[in-house]
């Protein structure tokens, strides 16, 4: 080519003397391989710097200019999953999820404006000013939580003024937020979540259940503050799996009764701390289930952390003389007594190396069996089991479901103290006979009346309705509630009338004040010695409590109250027997149980 | 294919080959110029489809970016009412709590019945004795709706260990006070003597 140029040249001399103007336009052009030569040289020059930065963007460094981009316009979100209610038997609920929003904030945008934000959000929000001002200052961060689980309104009005004021790089987004709109009405079993996660109760309990999986969205946005998607970018989206309901068979109206009536008997009686349990004699359904003193789901820092769960569940103690009710149906089952038997019972009882008295002094007295549980002899009871052949009183009671867990669903629940078979002595024997050497939890207890009241069958107790699984993996529920018979039908009746007993003899009775007007009422009284956890001995406390269902003949509910160390010095029947006929008289109005009609057991109690 | 024109075929064969061999080189007469294919209509069709299709991208790509801000700001739109919708629900919820409704049930006068009669329709007849109903079953409010008893004993206590406390320094402060008096007189009547 540089040739040709060449001759060209060469010849041009010749045609230009021809025309005139042409030389001029030459020579101000410059040659023509100049000209050429100096565009093929910019051409080179321009094109080797692209190649260069060709070389540099895809040879040398091809990611850090990708991840920049991607650090520029895309944005990773966190879409939560929204947590399950936690209901009761009709739908109420009793811990449910609103739309919180999180408060974010953009540290690169809020960085000069720090002091002035952190004042503004301490004002607005309540956060702690000194962190905030951290976060927002936060060197090479375009993303930090300022406060999370903010009522939605509340946050959005917060953002919306700040940028009014001028601060830029706040935001907000979607944060569940966990209510509890009965505040201490069944706290106990619902429990409540921290910020970090659920920290007590079926929260706890049944976290994954409750939980659901978070999903993410990732897309590119126009900027990454606005979050506006851009159309055609990047968009990876995983939905999130809301968590599922969890339904109890817990009544609120009925628990929030039964929690006034337990705290204004735990009042007036001086008394430590109380428990109370209602259960659906043929289901099995738990109905109310209520501790006392007990802690704000809203607000659980204001109560001490031992308030903060069930006591009834975890904390075990010595029945006392309800557990007579279980000897004398295990008595009656294996027929080896029935409830006319007459008994000599003498003013105090040998056992092993120390005697056995009653919570009254007496001579001599005869009794029928029937007696024996209406005026609560414990030596009438230790005489009558002598019966028993051995092991069979540990067998019924075990049966009955002491010594093991019930169940529910708590992983708090204490199994409570049956003594294993190798243990288990004569004296041991006679002391377990009328509720001492053992320890029970509230719902156990509860449990094994039932027994009684549903005609010797036991049906495992249920806080869930349906079936969940806990944490624990295992399920639980009204569906894998299990039946046993325990005692025979006759045994239960028998027991269940010697009962009523106890509230309508008049001489021997001890707990008239536990019964339902217009209804046949069973129940029994429990007055028995605490051990005190530091001596290991008792210490002269009382656990009281009254156990018992209605109507007598066919029974609908089982109700059990305990109420550990009241003041006043009251027994079982004066002090939890008007608590269980509160609560017994509230059941059966609310679920419209009417009166059997039948004539009260006229069992006789001496002879 | 026709039966007519099977015959021609061997026929025509023979006569072009002949022509070929015996045609000579000569110059061909230039084509005739062939009447101009009007390129006008091509241009404007084919620029109408670049100018179409970039502004029909451009419309596209624009009503895109404008749905995707609409869609931004109804999805914005939709998550306010949703969490108005969740606070007047939980302001529901939280009225609905037996507590409040207890509270406000006795500011109305009523009470829980202590014991009920039954009325059986089909029988017509009544269960037990209807009475009118008293406050024997009406289990106390909460001291303070909302705060749990356990709660409001600590505080009380608290305050009560406060108040004894505040009591003891008065006590002391008075009695500091009074020596002073005392001295004061004793120094005073000391000073008359």
């Amino acid at each position: 080519m540089a040739e040709r140029g060449l001759q060209r040249k060469r010849r041009r001399p010749a045609g230009s003397s021809a025309r005139k103007p042409a030389p001029r336009k030459t020579q101000r052009r410059g040659p023509a391989h100049i000209r050429l030569r100096v565009g093929f040289i910019l051409v080179a020059m321009v094109l080797s710097v692209f190649g260069g930065r060709l070389v540099q963007l895809q040879g040398i460094d091809p990611y850090s200019y990708a991840a920049m981009a991607a650090a520029e316009n895309v944005v990773d979100v966190v879409l939560p999953a929204e947590r399950g209610e936690i209901l009761d038997r009709d739908g109420e609920a009793l811990a449910d999820s609103a739309d919180g929003l999180m408060v974010l904030a953009d540290p690169k945008q809020t960085r000069k404006d720090a002091p002035a934000i952190a004042a503004f959000l301490s004002k607005e929000l309540g956060v702690d000013y000194a962190s905030a001002l951290s976060k927002l200052r936060k060197d090479g961060s375009r993303f930090q939580y300022i406060k999370r689980q903010v009522p939605a309104t509340q946050a959005t009005a917060a953002v919306e003024k700040a940028g009014k004021e001028g601060y830029q790089g706040l935001w907000t987004s979607r944060d569940p937020l966990r209510n509890y709109p009965n505040g201490d009405v069944a706290a106990n079993l619902v429990g409540f979540l921290g910020n970090d996660g659920p920290l007590a109760g079926l929260e706890a309990a049944f976290d994954k259940h409750l939980a659901g999986k978070d999903g993410h969205a990732e897309y590119d946005a126009t900027s990454p503050v606005s979050g506006t998607r851009m159309p055609l970018g990047t968009n990876n989206r995983v939905d999130p799996v809301d968590g599922h309901d969890l339904t109890l068979t817990i009544d609120r109206d009925l628990q929030y009764y039964v929690q006034q009536t337990l705290m204004d008997a735990v009042q007036k009686s001086r008394a430590e701390s109380g428990m109370a349990v209602v259960m659906d004699t043929q289901t099995g359904e738990i109905l109310s289930l209520v501790d006392y003193p007990t802690f704000d789901a809203r607000d659980p820092a204001a109560s001490p952390k031992t308030l903060r769960g069930s006591n009834a569940l975890s904390n075990v103690y010595e029945p006392g003389s309800v557990q007579k009710v279980l000897t004398v149906a295990g008595l009656l089952d294996q027929e080896l007594v029935a409830p006319s038997t007459r008994l000599k019972v003498p003013g105090s009882y040998r056992s092993g190396n120390a005697d056995i008295h009653d919570w009254y002094e007496h001579g001599m007295e005869k009794l029928t069996l029937a007696g024996v549980i209406a005026k609560s002899s414990n030596i009438g009871t230790v005489m009558a089991a002598d019966k028993f052949a051995d092991g069979q009183l540990r067998d019924y009671l075990s049966a009955f479901g002491q010594g093991r867990r019930t169940g529910i669903g708590l992983d708090t629940e204490s199994p409570g103290l049956l003594a294993s078979p190798e243990s288990w002595t004569a004296a041991n024997e006679d002391r377990i006979d009328f509720g001492q050497s053992i320890s029970v939890n509230a719902v156990q207890m509860t449990a094994a009346l039932n027994t009684i009241a549903n005609g010797g069958v036991r049906i495992d107790p249920s806080l869930i309705s349906g079936s969940a699984t806990n944490n624990s993996g295992i399920e639980v529920g009204t569906d894998t509630a299990q039946r046993n018979r325990v005692v025979s039908e006759k045994a239960a009746s028998q027991t269940a009338e010697m009962m009523e007993r106890v509230i309508t003899d008049p001489v021997n009775g001890t707990a008239p004040q536990a019964g339902v007007e217009g209804y046949r009422v069973s129940g029994k009284t429990g007055t028995a010695q605490r051990v005190n956890s530091e001596c290991k001995c008792y210490d002269g406390s009382t656990t009281v409590s009254f156990g018992g269902f209605a109507p007598t003949d066919d029974p609908r509910f089982t109700v059990y109250v305990a109420i550990h160390n009241p003041g006043n010095g009251g027994g079982g029947g004066t002090v939890t027997g008007p608590v269980f006929s509160q609560i017994m008289s509230f059941a059966l109005r609310r679920y419209g149980v009417p009166p059997t009609g039948t004539e009260p057991s006229k069992m006789p109690t001496g002879w | 294919m026709s039966i007519a024109a099977a015959p021609q075929a061997p026929a025509r064969g023979p006569e072009r080959a002949t022509e070929t061999t015996q045609t000579r080189l000569t110059a061909v007469p230039a084509p005739l110029p062939s009447p101009m294919a009007p390129r006008l209509p091509f241009v404007v069709l084919v620029s109408m489809l670049l100018v179409g299709g970039v502004v029909g991208l451009l419309v596209f790509n624009t009503s895109m970016q404008q749905s995707a801000f609409q869609e931004a700001r109804l999805q914005e739109q939709a998550t306010t009412l949703a969490a108005r919708e969740q606070a007047l629900d939980g302001e529901l919820k939280k009225m609905e709590n037996p507590h409040k409704i207890a509270a406000k049930a006795k500011e109305l006068g009523m009470v829980v019945p202590q014991n009920a009669a039954m009325l059986r329709v089909p029988e017509a007849k009544v269960e037990g004795e209807p009475a009118p109903a008293d406050r024997s079953a009406t289990p106390p409010l909460h001291p303070k709706v909302g705060k749990p008893y356990s709660v409001l004993l600590a505080e009380k206590k608290a305050a009560e260990a406060a108040a004894a406390k505040k009591k003891a320094a008065e006590d002391a402060k008075k009695k500091a006070e009074e020596k002073a008096a005392d001295e004061e007189q004793r120094t005073s009547t000391d000073e008359a003597r």
